[in-house]
Order: C-alpha cells, then sequence, then structure tokens
C-alpha cells in the first residue's frame, strides 16, 4: 500500500506542475508604451445673422443704416481646455468655421478668449467673410486663415486660463434694401494624447 | 511562487465564461457532485470536508480576446494591436470570474432510511460578469470624429457583480432501484451586490448640413441605471479614511456573510435515472431563486434626452449657455433607495452516461463491483443578463485504480473547440484529494487561453 500511496503521489504532483505550466513572452513594460490618440469633435459658437431682422423700424426704402457694434458683440463662458488633465494631455485643438454669405456686403468675425475676469488672453482672431450674392443664391463660403485654426499644445498653455469667449460680427454700413442671411457655423476638434 | 504566479497571471489573464464545472458534474465519487446535482446517485455513507479545503473553484474567462493578443512580446506595437482587439471584439464578448471556496460541507446516510442522504454547508461565491462596453472603448480610444452619425449606445453597459455565502441544506433518495431524486435548499446571504443591465439610449453626434452648427450632439432616450446593495455604508467608511478601516469593511462582510445582509432563497433540484444496467440519464436545476436586496440600497439613475449645438453668438433668447447645468437639469442623476429584486443565475445540467468494465479487483466487499469505465455527453446552460451561455461536452470516466479515478472531457462552447478537462481524484483510506482543470491544452500558453477551470479540494468519505 505505501508504495501505492507514493505513486499516487508522484502522480499528482507531475499532474500539478503540468497543469500550472507557464504563460509565454508576455511583456506587461508594453503598458508604458499604451497612448489613447481619440479625437473628438464638439460644435462651437454659431450664429445666424439675417439682415431684416437688423433694419430699424419705420426705415424708408433704399436707406442706408447701421447696426450698433454692442448688439453684435457678446462674451460667452466657453472652458476650452478645462482642467490641467486636459492640457497635459491634449495635442492641439483645431477649430473649423464656416460663414456662409448671402448678403451683398462683406464683414469681419473676431474672437477673442478672456479670462475668468475678462482680461484678453492670447491672440485675437479675425476672419474676414466675403461679401455674397443676394437673397436666393448660393452662399458665398469662406473660411478662417488658416483653415482651421489651429491651437498647438503651446498655445493651449498660453490659454490655460480662458474660461470665456468674447465674439463681435463687425458690420459694414447696411441699406435697407439689402436681404439675405450670414451664417456661421464652427467645430472644433480635440486631439488628444495621453500616455498611460 | 511560480505556480502562485502562474496562476495569478493565467486567471487574470485568461478568461472563459461561465460555472460550469463539467469535470465535477456527476462525478458521484465526490460528495462535490451533490452540489451540481442534488439527485446524483451516490454511494458513501458520510463525508466532510476539510474546512475551508473542500472545494476552491476558480472559473475566469474572456469572450473574444485573450490578454496574449495584447500584451505578447512579439515586436508588434502594442496600441496596434490594442486597437486590432477593441475593433475585434463585439459588445456580446465578455469577462467573467467566479469563485467558490467551500467553508463547510457535510453528509451523512439517514439511519432510518438507508436510501436517504442528507448534504449540508455553507460556501462563499463570488461571480462577476463584465460585457464589453465595445462603443465606449471606442469613444475612448478613438473619439467620436470617424463615427459621426453613429451612435454609442448605453445597452453597451452591462455588468453584474455579487459576492454572498450561501447555506444549504440537500435532500437525496434513491427512490428505487432506477430513480433518485435530489433537493437542495439554500439561503443566500448577500455581502455585496451591483447590477447595470437594461441601459437604454445613446450618444450621437450628428452631421447637420441644414442646421443650426455643423453638428448636432444628441443624447436621447438614456435610462442608465446602477443598482448597488452594500455599497452605501462602505462609502461612509471610506470618507472617515480611518486606519481602521479595512477592518471595519471585514467586519461588515463578515458580519453580511452570516445572515446580516440582503438575503435571498433558491433551490436546487435535479434527478438520476438508471435507463437499464449500463445507460442512465441526469438532469438538474441549479440556483432557481432570487435574493431581495432592502438593506442599503442605492441605485443611480440618470434618466432624459439632451441635445447640443454650440454656443450661439450673440445670445439672443434666454439660454443661459452653461452647457453642463443645462445637461444636468435635462439628464438629473437620481440617487433612489427603491428595494430590489434579482434572480440568481440559473443553471442547468443533463448528461446520458454509458456504463462498462464491470470489474472487482479485491477492494470491494459488494454484490455488485463498479463499473471501471463510463463516457456520455453532458449539456450545461447558464443565464447571464444578455444570453445564455451553453455547453456541450463529451466525457470519458476511468477508474485506473481503486484509490485513483479520473474523468476527462472535451468541451464545445462559445470560445473553444478544444477545450479538454481533466478530473483526477485520489482515495486513499478515506481520504479524498481531488483536482481538476478545464483548457488543459492551452496551459503551455496560459496568457492565449480564454478560459480556466479550477477546482480542488480534500474531503474524508466512508
Amino acid at each position: 500500500m505505501k508504495t501505492k500511496n507514493t505513486y499516487a503521489l508522484l502522480l499528482f504532483f507531475a499532474a500539478i506542475l503540468i497543469t500550472f505550466s507557464c504563460v509565454k513572452e508576455l511583456d506587461f513594460e508594453q503598458l508604458d508604451e499604451v497612448v489613447l490618440t481619440p479625437v473628438f469633435e464638439a460644435d462651437f459658437i454659431y450664429s445666424e445673422f439675417d439682415v431684416e431682422d437688423f433694419i430699424p423700424q419705420g426705415t424708408p426704402p433704399n436707406t442706408e443704416f447701421t447696426v450698433p457694434s454692442e448688439i453684435l458683440r457678446d462674451t460667452i463662458n466657453y472652458d476650452l481646455v478645462g482642467t490641467d488633465f486636459a492640457i497635459d494631455n491634449l495635442d492641439r485643438v483645431e477649430l473649423t468655421i464656416e460663414i456662409r454669405n448671402t448678403i451683398e456686403r462683406s464683414f469681419t468675425l473676431q474672437f477673442q478668449f478672456l479670462t475668468d475676469s475678462e482680461q484678453p488672453i492670447g491672440q485675437l482672431y479675425s476672419i474676414p467673410v466675403q461679401a455674397g450674392s443676394g437673397e436666393g443664391t448660393e452662399p458665398v463660403v469662406s473660411f478662417s486663415d488658416p483653415n482651421p485654426i489651429i491651437l498647438d499644445n503651446a498655445t493651449l498653455n498660453q490659454l490655460v486660463s480662458a474660461q470665456k469667449i468674447a465674439t463681435e460680427i463687425i458690420v459694414p454700413t447696411l441699406n435697407s434694401d439689402l436681404r439675405g442671411v450670414l451664417y456661421i457655423r464652427s467645430k472644433a476638434s480635440y486631439y488628444v494624447n495621453y500616455q498611460l | 511562487m511560480r505556480i502562485l504566479i502562474c496562476l495569478c497571471i493565467g486567471l487574470w489573464g485568461s478568461f472563459s465564461y461561465s460555472q460550469n464545472k463539467e469535470t465535477l458534474y456527476d462525478f458521484t465519487d465526490l460528495p462535490q457532485s451533490l452540489m451540481l446535482n442534488p439527485g446524483a446517485e451516490i454511494n458513501f455513507d458520510y463525508h466532510v470536508g476539510v474546512p475551508f479545503l473542500s472545494q476552491i473553484h476558480l472559473n475566469v474567462g474572456f469572450k473574444g480576446a485573450s490578454v496574449y493578443d495584447v500584451f505578447a512580446d512579439d515586436g508588434r506595437n502594442i496600441n496596434d494591436k490594442i486597437e486590432n482587439t477593441i475593433n475585434t471584439l463585439t459588445s456580446n464578448d465578455f469577462f467573467t470570474l467566479t469563485q467558490q471556496l467551500d467553508l463547510i460541507n457535510f453528509g451523512w446516510r439517514s439511519k432510518r432510511d438507508k436510501n436517504i442522504y442528507y448534504s449540508a454547508g455553507l460556501y462563499q461565491e463570488l461571480d462577476l460578469i463584465a460585457y464589453f462596453p465595445k462603443d465606449f472603448a471606442v469613444l475612448a480610444y478613438q473619439g467620436n470624429q470617424d463615427f459621426i452619425n453613429v451612435p454609442f449606445r448605453f445597452s453597451n453597459i452591462s455588468a453584474t457583480g455579487e459576492l454572498l455565502t450561501v447555506y444549504h441544506f440537500g435532500y437525496n433518495k434513491k427512490l428505487n432501484k432506477k430513480l433518485t431524486f435530489g433537493a437542495r435548499a439554500k439561503l443566500y446571504s448577500s455581502i455585496f451586490n451591483f447590477r447595470s443591465t437594461k441601459n437604454i439610449g445613446a450618444f450621437t453626434t450628428i452631421e447637420t448640413p441644414q442646421g443650426n452648427n455643423i453638428y448636432q450632439h444628441i443624447i436621447s432616450g438614456a435610462d442608465v441605471s446602477v443598482q448597488t446593495a452594500g455599497y452605501a455604508s462602505l462609502r461612509d467608511i471610506e470618507s472617515e479614511d480611518n486606519a481602521d478601516g479595512a477592518k471595519k469593511v471585514l467586519n461588515k462582510f463578515i458580519g453580511r456573510a452570516f445572515l446580516g445582509g440582503n438575503l435571498g432563497v433558491g433551490v436546487d433540484v435535479g434527478f438520476s435515472y438508471q435507463l437499464d444496467d449500463q445507460w442512465s440519464i441526469t438532469g438538474s436545476i441549479n440556483d432557481l431563486g432570487m435574493i431581495y436586496y432592502t438593506k442599503d440600497v442605492e441605485t443611480y439613475r440618470a434618466r432624459g434626452n439632451f441635445a447640443f449645438e454650440g454656443l450661439e453668438t450673440p445670445i439672443t433668447d434666454n439660454n443661459s449657455q452653461d452647457i453642463l447645468d443645462e445637461l444636468e437639469e435635462a439628464i438629473p442623476i437620481d440617487t433612489l433607495n427603491t428595494s430590489y429584486a434579482a434572480l440568481r443565475p440559473v443553471k442547468l445540467n443533463g448528461s446520458i452516461k454509458y456504463s462498462f468494465n464491470r470489474y472487482d479487483n479485491g477492494t470491494c466487499n459488494c454484490v455488485d463491483p463498479p463499473y471501471q469505465d463510463a463516457f456520455g455527453f453532458q449539456i450545461f446552460t447558464q443565464f447571464r443578463p444578455k444570453r445564455p451561455q451553453y455547453a456541450a461536452s463529451l466525457f470519458y470516466y476511468k477508474r485506473l485504480l481503486s484509490f485513483l479515478r479520473t474523468k476527462l472531457t472535451y468541451t464545445v462552447d462559445d470560445y473553444s473547440y478544444k477545450n479538454v478537462g481533466l478530473l483526477i481524484s485520489t482515495h486513499i483510506n478515506k481520504i479524498n484529494f481531488y483536482i481538476s482543470a478545464n483548457n488543459i491544452l492551452e496551459y503551455s500558453n496560459l496568457a492565449d487561453a480564454r478560459g480556466v477551470s479550477v477546482q480542488l479540494g480534500f474531503n474524508v468519505i466512508m
């Protein structure tokens, strides 16, 4: 019986050893090389400027008028990079701005990042808008130059305290006979580069 | 040490799928077969499992991929491998972990009626399943730029986890020469539970050529909830941040393990039937029951719709233009304390067996010496949140020596067509030791295996 027991035990250990034979070349240090590079697309500012809405009441036909600049100036909350985590792991942000115009006038769109206390920060961005060819025609499309506007990591670091954005549509003298609409559409593409 | 490391990596990395214990099922030399089929036809008169050691069961599974796919030292860039793996996996692939530890297990044959065998005990179980949240893995890894107009579905988020102890008492009766029937009553004592299933809704970035802006970001029909029981009170402990926080958690766990937490009831039933002298069939249902979560319950639920299309300038309406406030208002996260009940994952087993080669090697003082060989076919099903899991096995049972009995299984399931399992059981005097593992062909490289299940234990059997 003793030999049998020994035999059984030996068999057992053999079975265990075979059972727990090991794991082939795994390299968990590869984790250091993991980089997440998602690209997130998010809407940015938009606007619609219809000439008809801005003609002062009682203006006779074919009369020149101006729109008070403060009406088309605005400051909105926009937390560009959010947190320190975001700035450390953002490769760049690309702003794509597309302006379609059917008004037979040229405009300028300006925007500027501001701190929480509304101090300007970074550069003033100015985008000329080409004149359109009138109501009912195919809109003339203008883009920023360069297109897109690239906020690289160095620029983002300057803009780290940006909490607001000031925008203004600079409108030339208009005529009460003018018709047409100016559409501003834009998006921000966030290029993340996150190393584990 | 090497074994430990291998086991840890193997279990962490390799992945299987269910609580299928194909080698142990209907292995009637072992009292643990009564835990899988309370109607198993057993022939011993008394058993005691060595406390804490009578059954140690571990099962880890990953349907869809293996750790080797990502961490192989093959010179390829890990980021490519991760991307490939994410692309290969679907939201029906999952990770599971089941661990069971028998704390006490014993049984005895009734003195009044020799056809009745009682068994009882207490075991602890950890059961976890998490489906691969493919859409959100893609969103995190690639972003939404390449997925405009493609919904990221909240239904991808599906996971449940439970840590509990089970008190059980089983009754096994040989009704006649042919039929043995058994049932086991179970009392579940839940230590911790979370579940997030049946989530609906989606997040989509839609391109809107005619819209106000380039895109519309839409959360539509969202209804996402996480039910927890046993979590809220732990969170309070954590926030105190005491040095003895861990001790307090452990004390709470122990209290709940001993019926101090959420309770439930369930039953196992099963039978064995001899078609003739050599053919037999068996069947069982396990964990037909539910747990009622009434104590320490917290459910987090977010419901609603939301659309965002950028910041309008100049602001024309009374829009606050604070998108986060708007989002919170549109899709508030509610914390509820409503009780809930959840079914235990029901498991079904069935088998047909042909026994042959009756042989008395001189150790059996019996009229009918035991069959030395048997082969047959087994099926297993387990109900899971998204869909049941199935497995089918061919098996061969062999009494090599009176003290050495084995069972070899070949199993086909969702993941593998070459899952070979082996159980070895030694019976030396009254002392029994058994060890079983499946997917043994994969042990030469555990990391590439998608599922590993190991059981082992010591018993005293008479």
